[in-house]
């Protein structure tokens, strides 16, 4: 036997990790309940559209992303919590990590394994919501652009709610997760709601280095520039990837190193 | 001598206390010495730190000291387990996969090539008997059903060294004898089998070797032939009669309306308890000859565990 | 038998309870609905508090705001309908500053009753918010111009819609019309001439229109331009010579006038040295303008 690191087989490894947590998802009633909100919210814009002078178009637009995007996150939020704590309670990890595999690789399959559930998830979303624009003649491909920086903001709770699920319990994990997926559409907001109240010079420059260094999800939000088709500033796209892939690195890494040395009572 | 599969020196573990207080010591210091063939049995009472022992052979609870080596290699190396199979205590499966779907699961995680992994999964779950329900999911399996397809996903890379924690527990009486049959089977196939139990007749059917542990010690360890000895220690009679003859009260272990056992200790004492009991016109229904059972190295051993933990 | 009896009894207690329900809620409602209309507005928090509170979603905030103020303020019969509209439609307006609809639809609603001080202070926010947006101020000028009448206000206007969007017409032509009305003649020939050039040519129906539409323009400005002269020469006249002049010549040689003017086709005016005013002879005919503009 060699040494070397073989990172063909803990791709393959990594992959059957995902598949099988495609699986379960797939195959969980909570999965179609919270699709069925969606559809819901969705089938809700267009009623509200009709109540609206103007365009119905930005109603069943803005509304259905908004809804879109909620609704994701709060799928990513309440299954993601149980990814590896749930493993652990049923006690099926055992006989996933008894095999020769580095624990690191379960969790990233895992979180593979979640992102490409929610992408199916979303892509079905938005989906219905570009046919329903379709019908009341407001086509826009946009939408798919503002789906895939929904999908970034998924990327980013997701990994959240994987680090809490690998370190807490499902119910600490999600008030956790709540509250970033809170802050993080707040924090935008600390320059000009937050700083204006603080009056120590100091504490001012805490504020300011929280408001860069949180992770700022509606920055990732580009729902509102669709609407009027403002175009999207030049860089944005590749710096936001990046940004997100930091932090998902970031939270990642933190789970891995946490996880690798838990015991697993 | 070939190489132990399992070599366990000197195993501590403790474990935080209820809100935190204190410490629980599970393991204080096992010695363990797997040979590379044969069964071997686990023997403890619930709370000596058998799965807790395990736990740190597969690598899912870190030792506070010691070391651990399958077959030469220390097991903090992933690429030790590569060489196990694993069958958890009453083991939980996903629900939502189907049998064929499990196995072939654990599988993937496994060096094996996809063509030759889905010929093995057959024949695995044909082996375990599960043929026919390999599409049904798991949710609709029985207990047993269950612990056999774990034994299928624990065989699936083939291993040399089979690790079952309690692989029996929790079973009808025909399904722990199937579990014993599929054990017994694989040590043909040349395989090492270390697997814990509480129950004691288990182990004593099927053990080559047995390590007994009592409270995080290991007390007794070694081949089962010499630790039980040939001789018969005593013969336990019973019989049904309205009267217990008198010169046998004494000796009556055990008496429920007009059943009555007997324990006594040589040949001798057997034929005159024999005699008397057809001149009283009782009923005898069996006559049992007891070795030195596992259960009383067991149980002494138990006691000089607590023993020695009031020392 | 007696858990039969159990099921009935339960299902009894059930329906019971509901009708009870059912009663309650419609008389509970039959009290309150007396009560005065402020019972019913409803409070709205402030924008810097709904934009912390809509998690970056404040379009689709802001819409349904939109659509609760669509809803609200469409209720004829309440007096209270217009208590919290300027908040409301700040909150809505701060959340997407460029909603074109919830800026017009406020105008609307403030117009209704001529708030035209609500009205412009909506549209004001609008214009402001939305620097290339024509839409808004047109709607402003209208209301000044066809509404209020207040001219200089429709002049502000229609400036800022015609400088935002230069090349439409429409803009133009009300911009023009109101500097006329407003009395900046000059100034509005040239815009009524300048949209005659463009559509001189044109023979599609918005040339058409744009066209006969600018030509009686012109020929009104222009008349008008030579009477309010005429008007100012002669009362400058009058002012040194206590009388009327005779005739135009005069005005010209004493220098109150640069030259005698002429109708649009080139014809003199008629002058009454008794009013000191001057009429045009000719008669409007566009085909005889055609050939000589």
């Amino acid at each position: 036997m060699t040494n070397k690191i073989d990172w063909l087989f803990f791709i393959k490894q990594i992959t059957s990790i995902s598949k099988n947590t495609y699986k379960e998802s797939i195959r969980s009633k909570i999965f179609y309940i919270l699709m069925a909100f969606a559809v819901l919210i969705l089938g809700f814009a267009v009623i509200l559209s009709f109540l609206t002078i103007g365009s119905q178009k930005r109603i069943i637009l803005d509304l259905g992303l908004a809804g879109i995007s909620f609704f994701s996150v709060m799928t990513s939020i309440f299954v993601g919590i149980g990814l590896i704590y749930v493993e652990i309670e049923k006690k099926t990890i055992y006989n996933v990590l008894s095999k020769p595999m580095p624990r690191s690789l379960f969790i990233i399959g895992r979180y593979f394994g979640m992102m490409a559930v929610l992408g199916t998830n979303l892509l079905a979303m938005l989906l219905i919501l570009t046919v329903l624009l379709a019908i009341f003649k407001g086509f826009t491909l946009m939408v798919f652009y503002a789906g895939f920086f929904i999908y970034m903001e998924l990327a980013v709770i997701t990994a959240i709610a994987i680090f809490f699920s690998s370190v807490a319990s499902p119910v600490l994990s999600a008030i956790c997760t709540l509250a970033f997926y809170l802050i993080g559409h707040t924090s935008s907001t600390f320059p000009e709601i937050l700083v204006p109240l603080l009056h120590n010079q100091f504490e001012k420059k805490v504020a300011i280095a929280l408001f860069h260094l949180l992770p700022d999800l509606s920055m990732l939000n580009v729902c509102n520039l669709i609407t009027y088709e403002i175009p999207i500033a030049q860089g944005f796209t590749i710096r936001a990837i990046i940004y997100t892939f930091s932090y998902v690195l970031v939270l990642l890494v933190a789970a891995c190193l946490i996880f690798r040395k838990r015991d697993l009572v | 001598m070939k190489e132990a599969a399992i070599s366990i020196r000197n195993l501590k573990k403790s474990f935080k206390g209820h809100l935190s207080i204190g410490r629980i010591e599970a393991l204080r210091g096992v010695d363990l010495n797997v040979p590379s063939s044969g069964i071997y049995g686990f023997i403890g009472p619930n709370g000596a730190g058998k799965t807790t022992t395990l736990k740190i052979i597969t690598g899912l609870i870190f030792p506070d000291e010691g070391e651990v080596k399958i077959f030469g290699k220390p097991n903090s190396e992933f690429t030790a387990r590569s060489n196990i199979g694993f069958l958890p205590e009453s083991p939980y499966f996903y629900d939502y996969l189907t049998g064929e779907e499990l196995v072939f699961f654990f599988g993937s995680l496994f060096k094996i090539p996809k063509k030759e992994l889905k010929e093995r999964t057959v024949s695995l779950l044909e082996l375990v008997g599960l043929k026919g329900k390999e599409k049904l999911p798991l949710r609709k399996y029985s207990k047993g059903m269950l612990q056999r397809v774990g034994l299928a996903q624990a065989l699936i890379s083939d291993p040399e060294l089979l690790i079952l924690d309690e692989p029996m527990s929790g079973l009808d009486p025909i399904g722990r004898r199937e579990i014993r049959d599929l054990i017994l089977k694989l040590k043909k196939e040349g395989k090492t089998i270390f697997f814990s139990s509480h129950i004691l007749a288990d182990a004593e059917m099927i053990c080559d070797e047995v390590g007994i542990i009592v409270k995080g010690k290991i007390v007794e360890r070694g081949k089962l032939e010499t630790l039980l000895g040939k001789e018969v220690r005593f013969w336990d009679i019973s019989f049904r009669g309205a009267q217990v003859p008198l010169e046998l009260s004494q000796k009556t272990v055990v008496s429920h309306e007009d059943l009555t056992m007997i324990r006594v200790d040589s040949e001798e004492e057997v034929e005159t308890a024999l005699l008397l009991l057809q001149s009283n016109k009782s009923k005898i229904l069996s006559v049992i000859p007891h070795k030195a059972s596992l259960e009383e190295i067991f149980l002494s051993s138990v006691e000089e565990g607590k023993n020695d933990k009031q020392n | 038998m007696r858990k039969k009896i159990v099921d009935y009894i339960g299902i009894v207690l059930i329906l019971a309870l509901l009708s009870n329900v059912f009663f309650l809620h419609s008389e509970i409602r039959d009290l309150t609905k007396n009560y005065p209309d402020e019972y019913r507005s409803y409070y709205i928090p402030s924008s810097l508090q709904m934009k912390f509170f809509s998690l970056g979603y404040h379009h689709a905030f802001s819409d349904l705001l939109y659509l609760w103020f669509l809803q609200f303020y469409d209720w004829y019969n309440k007096s209270v309908r217009y208590s919290y509209m300027v908040h409301t439609f700040e909150v809505m307006t701060d959340l997407d500053p460029k909603h074109q609809e919830a800026y017009t639809i406020a105008a609307l609603f403030a117009f209704i009753p001529l708030k035209y001080d609500l009205v412009y202070k909506f549209l004001d926010k609008g214009i402001e918010k939305n620097p290339e947006n024509f839409v808004l101020p047109y709607d402003a000028g209208c209301y000044a111009f066809f509404s209020e009448k207040n001219y200089e206000r429709a002049v502000k206007y229609f400036e800022i819609a015609y400088k935002r969007n230069p090349d439409k017409s429409l803009l133009k032509n009300l911009y023009a019309k109101a500097l006329s009305r407003k009395g900046d003649l000059d100034a509005a020939l040239d815009y009524f001439e300048d949209i005659y050039a463009r559509y001189k040519d044109d023979t599609t129906d918005e040339g058409n229109y744009y066209r006969s539409a600018a030509m009686r323009h012109i020929w009104v400005t222009k008349n008008a331009i030579a009477e309010r002269d005429v008007k100012e020469a002669v009362s400058k006249y009058r002012q040194k010579y206590g009388k009327n002049p005779l005739n135009l010549r005069i005005l010209v040689n004493e220098g109150f006038l640069s030259k005698i003017p002429k109708d649009p086709l080139g014809e003199d005016y008629n002058y009454d040295s008794n009013t000191g005013e001057i009429k045009c002879v000719s008669k409007f005919d566009p085909k005889a303008i055609t050939g000589r503009w």
